[in-house]
């Protein structure tokens, strides 16, 4: 028979039931996303291709012939395949038909590499992390950032993401987006940087060939050019500052519609008389660099590292234009 | 190849075709070809198609009723540009291009979205700016070059889009 | 982009990247005269116009001149390409025009490889086959041979294509295989077929 319960044990049955919410609840949070722990051999040299829709994707090098991935999916993730054949190990977090944006969607993976792999990723909305790689890295993410330290040559795609990226060994780069900031370190060779409305900032080493080019973001080079180096930028409204590690040698052709143009180791642009814009030619020294800026309305600054801005006259530069003085060009 | 393979024929159809240039011949091709710039498209021909790609595109993002962060006042621009497009082949794949980029936009978060329509909003507020800037002064190489880039930007856009959002609509 | 046909678009919306390696989208904004599309253009197809010009010339300097050559060749006439055929293609025709007009010009040099460089025709086989490679056996061929040998033999095109290409007739181009062939199984201490 039933006695009704005294206070003291009532209080008791309420401690205890919530005790075991307390233990239970958390789990049943937990059982929504499912821990990924799988690996597979690799190719020391081979390549890795990841395909991931939302969360983060962390890549690591490491020592081992071995990939391995770990981390979380939600459930709205069907299963991460992971597979290895001819070199190349693929990566891809299937989810269910149906794509969401909610956490249920994502995938939060770490992935271990061998350090010599080449990586090709495609991301939709998950953020990249890369470290401790050296093969080429190439990767295409919407609105994912990228960042990390990559040691090979990059090609690097994204539309709303920013990429913060050192990679001090590499001797192709090609960096791509529309709104995201763009920051990179270190690279030089063969540099091809484009960006919409995103903020450009590099430190890279001597550049062979190097276009940049921008729509209304700002760019901002410290940079050295190789002996014939061709420098190309463009930029509708946003503003170009190149600092040259050492003054460049070689021919320089500046031009803006509505812009200004400011030079810190060469001569001044005079403004036309005889229509909109102004443009600056000269050559500086004896070599075969190539340096060309374009933009509609943003300015364009050169100057040299070091060197204090305002007009100098080098001894060494000679004016390409007859005139002595003016180097003014009208188009 | 219409020979009967024999042991040596087999050899030279597996030397490689391609073989990289041991140095960028890119400079010196630009520099050859670069002081005769092709013929533009006339101006008053491509006014004349840029009022009716204008109304098509506008009669799609009407007839879709596609909502946006963007602000009314930038659907127009949004819609579609001024631009000097002559060519019906290029209105229509462009036309194609354009709503397969709406859709897959559909499938990003909105914060993404806005930021997307936000740069296409730049690139097309550019080109205006750019082309007004031709009506002064239309034999500006610099500005055609500047415009021709803004369209390699906003196909890029449509591209970065369709491509990126691929991994979200397909299943392996 | 200079877009005056987008077909490629739908390239992109299927998710190929290139429609049987043919970038229409890039082809057709360089008609229309954009430089950058035409650079995009020569990062591409430059490895096949520079490997198909060392080839026929036979010599790295050459073969550079004949691939700067082709691709203002081919920037020039543009306008005039009508994509019954493939860009590669059509490239490669002018290449090979490039290198037979090189050859035409008066004072043009053209490079051939030197005696000291070429093979030797008959090879002492007592003494064991000797360690030449497909390559350098290709490249000492005389200069007609050799442009045969590449154009059917690599480059698969027929007899009647290439014949026509470098303007001889098919028989004299079938004889060109033929000796071309002997020459380099000679060089490579092979039996003759």
């Amino acid at each position: 028979m039933l006695t009704a319960l005294s206070s003291r044990p009532r209080r008791r049955c309420y401690l205890a039931a919530g005790v075991l919410f307390s233990l239970v609840a958390p789990w049943s949070l937990v059982q929504a996303s499912k821990s990924v722990q799988e690996h597979v051999a690799a190719d020391p040299q081979g390549t890795v291709e990841i395909v991931s829709v939302a969360g983060s994707v962390e890549i690591s090098g490491w020592d081992k012939p071995e990939v391995e991935v770990t981390g979380s999916v939600g459930d709205q993730v069907d299963h991460v395949d992971l597979n290895s054949a001819n070199g190349r190990v693929s990566v891809h977090v299937v989810p269910h038909s149906g794509f969401s944006h909610d956490d249920n969607s994502t995938a939060r993976l770490l992935i271990h590499v061998p350090a010599r792999s080449a990586i090709v990723a495609r991301l939709v909305s998950a953020d990249a992390k890369i470290s401790n790689v050296s093969g080429e890295v190439r990767l295409q993410t919407v609105s994912g950032d990228v960042s990390g330290d990559v040691g090979g040559n990059l090609n690097v795609t994204t539309v709303s993401g920013d990429v913060i990226l050192a990679a001090h060994n590499a001797r192709a780069v090609d960096i791509r987006s529309a709104s995201g900031d763009i920051k990179l370190t270190g690279a030089g060779g063969d540099v091809e940087v484009a960006s919409v409305s995103g903020d450009v900032t590099l430190e890279l080493g001597a550049v062979t060939r190097g276009r940049i080019k921008t729509v209304s973001g700002d760019v901002t080079a410290k940079l050295m050019l190789a002996p014939d180096a061709q420098l190309e930028s463009q930029s509708v409204s946003g503003d170009l500052h190149f600092d040259f590690l050492s003054a460049p040698s070689g021919d320089f052709d500046i031009q803006t519609f509505s812009g200004d143009i400011d030079n810190c180791f060469g001569p001044k642009p005079s403004e036309s008389k005889y229509g909109p814009g102004s443009r600056l030619t000269f050559r500086n020294g004896e070599g075969r660099a190539h340096v060309t800026a374009e933009t509609k309305s943003g300015d364009v600054h050169l100057c040299v590292v070091g060197e204090r801005r305002g007009y100098v006259q080098p001894e060494h530069i000679t004016r390409m234009s007859a005139t002595p003085v003016r180097v003014v060009y009208v188009f | 190849m219409s020979e009967n393979l024999r042991p040596d024929d087999r050899e030279l159809a597996q030397l490689p075709r391609e073989i990289a240039p041991p140095r960028d011949l890119w400079p010196a091709i630009s520099r050859a070809i670069r002081p005769a710039p092709r013929q533009r498209w006339p101006m008053a021909l491509a006014a004349a198609a840029s009022g009716a790609l204008l109304a098509a595109a506008l009669s799609w993002a009407i007839l879709h009723n596609r909502p946006s962060s963007v602000p009314a006042p930038a659907q127009a621009a949004l819609a579609g540009p001024a631009a000097d497009l002559a060519d019906p082949s290029y209105v229509a794949a462009r036309a194609e291009l354009e709503h397969s980029f709406h859709e897959r936009l559909a499938l990003l978060e909105p914060v993404t979205r806005a930021r997307i329509e936000q740069s296409l909003l730049v690139i097309r507020n550019a080109q205006d700016d750019i082309r007004k800037a031709l009506a002064a002064d239309p034999a500006s190489p610099v500005l055609q070059e500047l415009l021709d880039s803004t369209r390699h930007d906003e196909i890029d856009l449509y591209e970065g889009v369709v491509r990126g959002t691929q991994p979200a609509i397909s299943r392996t | 982009m200079m877009i005056q046909g987008l077909r490629a678009a739908t390239a992109v919306l299927e998710l190929a990247e290139r429609d049987n390696g043919e970038p229409n989208a890039v082809v057709a904004a360089a008609i229309a005269g954009d430089l950058r599309a035409f650079e995009r253009l020569y990062r591409q197809f430059a490895p096949t116009v520079y490997g198909l010009c060392l080839r026929l010339t036979g010599e790295r300097t050459a073969a550079e001149d004949c691939t700067q050559e082709t691709f203002v060749a081919a920037w020039r006439a543009l306008p005039s390409f009508e994509r019954r055929s493939r860009f590669a293609t059509w490239l490669h025709r002018i290449a090979v025009n490039t290198v037979l007009n090189r050859r035409r010009r008066p004072s043009a040099i053209y490079e051939v490889a030197t005696p000291g460089d070429a093979m030797p025709d008959a090879v002492d086989r007592a003494a064991g086959p000797p360690p030449v490679d497909l390559e350098r056996a290709i490249a000492a061929l005389p200069e007609g041979a050799r442009q045969v040998l590449v154009l059917v033999g690599i480059y698969g095109y027929t007899h009647g294509e290439a014949a026509a290409m470098l303007g001889v007739a098919e028989g004299t181009c079938k004889a060109q295989l033929h000796r071309a062939r002997g020459l380099i199984a000679s060089a490579m201490g092979r039996e003759v077929s």
